[in-house]
């Protein structure tokens, strides 16, 4: 049986992560834009290579969209880096 | 990719249904249709919408060929047709349902102008400024995600 306490956390915390991924919310700094130009990369290679659009990249690079964690991942790994060296969550573990 | 290929080869058989339908019911229109039907003002709207869903499936399914050639284009539409952002905005702007409904309410309308002129106009003029609504929205997260 879950407990009312089990219940209300588990509603405040599928509202703050709502909150923290997508509209009103803080948007997660990345690293990618340097990842990707001390690659010589540009947005489209990368995109191509993820398998995304460019617009996407844009969005994550400028903070106007928060990937996935299944984005997050493969990005990081492409790079060959953990998660949390690509994006910054430094906001969220305080 | 090789999955791709063979979606867009099913995409393209199905897109000559409308292409066939639009020209023999274009046929149908200029040489069998009675001419009383021809002065009717559903008729332009029908031979309209018909033309219009023929020339949109010829369209698309030379765009279909051209990007089956190319096998950059292809990783690009698959990319487009999988972008978790766009998915996220399509859905926000309620697509495809919204264009389902939309052209339900037009062929609904089409069948209703044969009986009463009002209802016909009233379902064609929701259908549109739905789908009008539905690209607003579209565009506006476009621009915000």
């Amino acid at each position: 049986m879950q407990s009312t306490l089990d219940k209300l956390c588990k509603v405040r915390y599928a509202i703050s992560a709502k909150s923290a991924l997508q509209i009103g919310g803080a948007f997660l700094k990345t690293k990618i834009a340097e990842l990707r130009k001390s690659k010589k990369m540009s947005q489209e290679e990368l995109a191509l290579a993820i398998g995304v659009t460019r617009q996407t990249i844009t969005s994550i690079e400028v903070e106007k969209y928060t990937a996935s964690l299944p984005l997050a991942f493969k990005i990081a790994h492409y790079f060959g880096m953990a998660i949390e060296d690509v994006f910054d969550f430094s906001e969220y573990t305080d | 990719m090789d999955h791709y290929k063979k979606v867009i080869k099913t995409r393209m058989l199905l897109l000559v249904i409308p292409m066939v339908f639009a020209v023999s019911l274009g046929i149908y229109d200029v040489f069998l249709v009675s001419p009383e039907l021809k002065d009717s003002f559903i008729f332009g709207f029908q031979c309209g919408a018909v033309t219009a869903c023929g020339l949109m499936a010829a369209i698309l399914f030379l765009r279909y060929r051209v990007i089956l050639r190319d096998e950059k284009k292809l990783t690009l539409e698959f990319n487009k047709e999988n972008d978790e952002r766009l998915k996220a905005i399509r859905a926000k702007a309620g697509l495809p349902m919204i264009f389902v409904t939309s052209a339900l309410m037009i062929i609904a309308g089409i069948i209703a102008a044969y009986f009463n002129a009002t209802i016909f106009i009233v379902l064609t003029a929701a259908a549109v400024c739905q789908m009008m609504i539905s690209a607003v929205v579209k565009l506006i997260y476009m621009r915000k995600m």
